[in-house]
């Protein structure tokens, strides 16, 4: 040890080695290189007339993508240096964390928890952006019935890759940045357990982005987000992009998720007990867990797809004895625990802004860590309610509807904490709070409606309607985006050392929030009316509903686009806000802003949880 | 200068802590390989509790083991009809030698793990011990990729184009062989790393439990495939 | 002193306001609701709209008490000074409170519990007494019913009114989803597959089938009508049908 540091510490400026040369632009160039490579190595070697050539070539195409993007941004030197036992040495590892990198280091292989948060904001910010633009092209074509604004193919496309781009881009967009950049600060770590698996989970995820815009591309795919077999084996090779896509991403969850709970789990500073660990601390490692669980689900369905559709196995193909069934259970044990892999990190955060900015402690901590537990357990319980008029197992249906309706008490303990944490506070009404207050009065609609649909009798009606998408989007856009936002605002002068623009934020949230329920409760009219989901016309009977939801969609867009203008002048020239501007009292905000490398000069001892407000 | 030593100061964490983080580490992987692998068990029970239309070891074709293409559609152009084929499960022998295989590699891996921890001259038969274990998951995927071509695989014109099909059976079984093979990839990846860092003195007796955390995830390894080996052969026939 | 009963007023206001809200929340259950569903021509799809109306005025006043709080704490504890608030109360939990919550929500959600299994269970008795049955195929993009024991087939349904009619859903080709609208029933149609469900229609007219699976790009114009008809009627018109095998 001691002739490690001697031989390297002085030499402290020139670590990094390979890495020195390696940014997001080789990567890029890594990237298409080996895309191009692989696409004409299979173009070559590969059987032509095979019926699966044309997937084959794409899934090949896409994996040399990946492993080429890896390769560029540097990610595969360390276990390139592991296997020849030239470990890093103190030198690199600073300069892997981006000491005196400047700016550069956001677009390079960094380690710093702090960079991968922000570079996080960025690649959610695309994800959800490009979402909300597919979602734009939704609503335009729904605005009058007859296909006027993009064809029925098009359109099929806009509707799976909005859904996966939003679920992805929901999934990461409070884990992703703030349990990045906050987490490791709020338990006392000067990073995260694994920084190097850190950069890791940040840049699957943008090796990932492009190959769902270009499965949108290349196009003709009909199968929605749930990617239901058989017609997901009917889809051109966009598909082939959109499954590998997922399966790079479902890598970069796991990793992101391992990370998260060793964090917490084995970084805490000396007196940071579980019971004083900040409620978005618990929040983070429950949803980490979740998705440890429910994301291996996402790997194997969608590969079996993929092999279905390359090399003719029969697993969802009912004609060779496989049945589209397998498919619907694999993706929905993945696809409702993934519901609260979402919702969790938001919850957590918006409890923190709650206790914050009511100046009192979170109301009764230990039920809401239990209503957390019993939220991930049920989750796991109840996938078959996505299954109630697909005809399988019926007899299951009474058991499926057990668990679902007793998820709704794990659900009230979230509001009972959020209304305790308030009452008889003293409010101040900053811009996170105008959020949490926009996420209680969305998530009742979101919860009392997702009751109707775990009901079987009600489920036959209105499964498969508009009524369970204005549902789903009251819970997604209503509460976890609403959530997603109030984090921003509540975490902005952290990052920037400046408010997010308080003035443009609430015109933002207003245009947000009169936007969601303008078209989502038109959308639940225009489903109990009898309008299934995933219409790209319908008949004037839904005409009126259709436009208001139309315009209300435009409202929300809107108001994103103001929320963009205030994160890009606020992060410019905004109001400095110092480093603790909201006088909270967990560990992120008592480190200068911006955080130094490694957080702390001297590790704190923490001797009570952060929500003593009126006590001390 | 006393900069530089806060800041290494600030990376020098105790080895136990260290390795006890990464210990939860792969705990935590092994945790989502299990969901992996129950996934793909699940896949298989369902598929073969199901057995739509009869289909779990059967397949209208033409048997393809060991044919190119070219013979094949030699043999539908002087017409040749493609028949409903009764498979029968792939040879349980062979499958529980590819079992021993691994079992054998793990265990060697784990053997120089405890010579390496026993004693400072145990690193010599750690290297070796780790290059066998290596080379013996080497073989392991060789073995395999050798039972995977025997995977009932066939011959069937749809539309204007050919393609290879198979039974349920036969597609869980690849599965499940592709899946093994990835696992055995990445230990053989880890063992022959284990031994070069050995050889050039990083992985040491004193930090033998590096080598501990390598073993974790090679018993499991070696686990699932005894447990998975069970299943397909035991609950094959429908 | 003053200041006590000064708390105790204000949260007198409270409680009216979660009436009111209340009141509102069953008024559009109990008009809004059935107002907004198509008007039924089944049991089935009776039951389901009572049970969304049901369900509704349960959930109004839980509702009401999360819309009141929220009213209520922005009109009256929100801090008007400037700068950062001065701490509030202590409370760190009232077990008395998270008790007679948990309580609620366990009481109101056996209450769902029973009312959806006691309806499960009615669904399934009525299944057993089917007197006719009908053979439903979706195909990209369209629906083709066939009658058994006769060599009818049609692309518009046509049942007898008051009949327990069985319905044998299958597809040619991907997932559909087979939905009367008006009836409140629904299964998906799978390929090699055969799913089943039953309705008997208490009223005649015509009425709407939706494919409620994406099936591709005609998904939207996979519908088609059935026609409810008397059972004189439908004896005629399944006897002037030309066969089509």
């Amino acid at each position: 040890m001691t002739s490690t540091l001697t031989s390297h510490a002085p030499a402290h400026t020139s670590g990094g080695g390979a890495l020195r040369r390696l940014n997001f632009v080789t990567a890029l160039i890594g990237g298409v290189l080996f895309g191009v490579l692989a696409w004409w190595l299979a173009h070559t070697f590969l059987d032509a007339g095979g019926a699966g050539y044309s997937d084959q070539v794409t899934v090949l195409t896409g994996c040399g993508w990946v492993v080429g993007f890896l390769l560029g941004i540097g990610a595969l030197t360390g276990p390139g240096k592991w296997f020849t036992g030239r470990d890093q040495t103190h030198a690199d590892e600073m300069y892997l964390a981006g000491k005196d990198l400047g700016r550069k280091r956001y677009f390079q292989y960094t380690t710093d928890h702090k960079v991968v948060g922000v570079q996080y904001i960025f690649a959610t910010m695309a994800l959800l952006g490009t979402g909300g633009i597919l979602a734009m092209g939704i609503r335009t074509n729904l605005l009058t019935p007859g296909n006027h604004f993009v064809n029925q193919q098009v359109y099929n496309g806009f509707l799976g890759v909005h859904g996966m781009l939003m679920i992805l881009g929901l999934i990461v967009a409070v884990a992703g940045p703030w349990a990045n950049f906050v987490l490791p600060i709020q338990v006392g770590a000067r990073d995260m357990a694994f920084p190097r698996l850190n950069a890791l989970s940040l840049w699957t995820l943008v090796a990932a982005i492009p190959l769902l815009l270009g499965s949108l591309a290349i196009g003709a795919m009909d199968m929605g987000w749930v990617t239901q077999a058989p017609i997901a084996n009917q889809a051109g090779i966009g598909f082939d992009l959109f499954a590998m896509s997922i399966i790079t991403f479902t890598i970069s969850t796991t990793v992101a998720g391992v990370n998260t709970i060793c964090t917490v789990l084995t970084m805490r500073t000396k007196g940071m007990t579980m019971e004083r660990l900040p409620i978005f601390a618990w929040a983070s490692i429950f949803a980490a867990g979740l998705g440890l669980y429910a994301f291996p689900f996402f790997l194997v369905v969608m590969s079996l797809n993929l092999a279905d559709r390359m090399v003719g196995t029969s697993f969802f193909v009912a004609s060779g004895g496989g049945t589209g069934w397998l498919q619907e259970n694999l993706f929905w044990l993945m696809g409702h625990p993934e519901v609260y892999v979402i919702l969790l990190p938001a919850v957590g955060a918006m409890l923190e802004i709650a206790s914050v900015f009511s100046r009192k402690p979170l109301f009764s901590y230990r039920t809401v860590i239990g209503g957390m537990a019993g939220l991930c357990g049920l989750s796991a319980l109840v996938w078959a309610h996505h299954m109630f008029t697909t005809g399988w197992a019926p007899t299951l249906g009474g058991p499926f509807m057990l668990t679902t309706e007793l998820i709704s008490i794990p659900t009230g303990v979230i509001f009972l904490v959020m209304l305790g944490t308030i009452w008889r506070g003293n409010i101040w009404m900053r811009l996170p709070m105008v959020w949490v207050f926009g996420f209680i009065a969305n998530f009742i609609v979101g919860g009392i409606t997702g009751i109707y649909l775990s009901d079987i009798p009600v489920d036959n009606q209105m499964h498969g309607t508009m009524f369970v998408v204005a549902h789903f989007h009251y819970v997604f856009v209503g509460s976890v985006l609403f959530g997603a936002i109030a984090a921003l605002c509540y975490w902005f002068p952290k990052v920037t050392g400046r408010y997010l623009d308080e003035k443009m934020g609430r015109i933002s949230f207003w245009l947000v929030f009169i936007g969601t329920h303008v078209t989502f409760l038109a959308m639940f009219v225009s489903g109990m009316r009898g309008m299934p989901r995933r219409y790209s016309s319908y008949s004037m009977l839904f005409e009126h509903t259709n436009f208001v939801s139309t315009i209300g969609a435009y409202m929300i867009m809107a108001g994103m686009l103001v929320l963009l203008g205030a994160f890009i002048v606020s992060w410019r020239s905004g109001e400095p806000s110092g480093p603790n501007p909201w006088n909270a009292k967990s560990l992120e905000w008592m480190v200068p802003t911006p955080v130094p490398l490694e957080n702390f000069e001297v590790l704190p001892v923490i001797t009570s949880d952060p929500y003593t407000y009126g006590e001390a | 200068m006393s900069d530089l030593h806060v800041e290494v100061a600030a990376h020098h964490e105790a080895p136990e802590i260290v390795d006890h983080r990464q210990r939860l580490g792969i705990w935590l992987f092994i945790g989502g390989d299990v969901v992996t692998t129950g996934a793909l068990i699940f896949t298989y029970l369902y598929l073969r509790a199901v057995n739509t239309n009869g289909s779990w070891m059967s397949v209208v074709g033409l048997p393809a083991n060991g044919r190119s293409a070219s013979t094949l559609q030699g043999i539908l152009d002087d017409g040749g009809s493609m028949i409903k084929n009764i498979e029968t499960p792939l040879s349980a022998g062979f499958a529980w030698l590819l079992v021993a295989v691994l079992v054998a590699s793990v265990g060697l891996y784990w053997l120089g793990e405890v010579r390496l921890r026993s004693s400072a001259s145990g690193r010599s038969a750690f290297i070796a011990l780790s290059v066998l274990a290596g080379i013996g998951l080497i073989a392991y995927i060789v073995l395999s990729i050798v039972q995977l071509r025997q995977v009932p695989q066939y011959w069937r014109a749809e539309n204007d184009s050919m393609l290879f099909i198979y039974s349920t059976y036969g597609s869980c079984m690849l599965a499940l062989g592709v899946s093994a093979i990835i696992h055995a990839i990445i230990l053989a990846f880890l063992s022959f790393g284990s031994a070069t860092r050995a050889a050039v003195g990083v992985l040491s007796h004193e930090k033998w439990y590096q080598a501990r955390l390598i073993r974790y995830f090679s018993v499991w390894v070696a686990l699932a495939s005894v447990v998975l080996t069970l299943v397909v052969t035991t609950l094959n026939v429908n | 002193m003053s200041d006590n009963q000064n708390k105790k007023s204000s949260l007198h206001i409270l409680f009216w306001i979660w009436v009111v809200l209340t009141v509102v929340g069953i008024l559009v259950a109990i008009y809004g609701i059935p107002w907004l569903m198509p008007a039924s021509a089944s049991n089935t799809m009776h039951m389901s709209i009572l049970t969304m109306v049901v369900f509704t005025v349960a959930a109004a006043p839980v509702a009401a008490l999360v819309y009141s709080v929220v009213l209520f704490a922005l009109a009256k504890w929100r801090y008007r000074g400037e700068g950062t608030p001065p701490d509030g109360p202590p409370i760190r939990g009232n077990n008395v409170t998270t008790s007679v919550w948990l309580v609620a929500s366990t009481v109101l959600t056996v209450f769902l519990l029973i009312w959806g299994l006691a309806l499960l269970a009615s669904d399934a008795t009525g299944e057993a007494k089917s007197e006719m049955t009908v053979n439903v195929t979706g195909q990209q993009w369209i629906w083709s019913f066939q009658y058994p024991g006769t060599s009818v087939s049609s692309h518009d349904l046509y049942i007898p009114v008051n009949t327990d009619v069985k319905f044998d859903v299958t597809s040619k080709d991907v997932v559909h989803g087979f939905w009367i609208v008006q009836m409140g029933i629904k299964i998906n149609a799978n390929p090699d597959e055969i799913t089943t469900t039953s309705v008997t229609a208490t009223k005649t007219g015509t009425f709407d089938i939706r494919c409620t699976e994406i099936c591709g790009l005609n998904h939207a114009f996979m519908v088609t009508h059935v026609h409810v008809l008397t059972k004189k009627n439908f004896e005629h018109w399944l006897a002037t049908q030309p066969a089509t095998i």
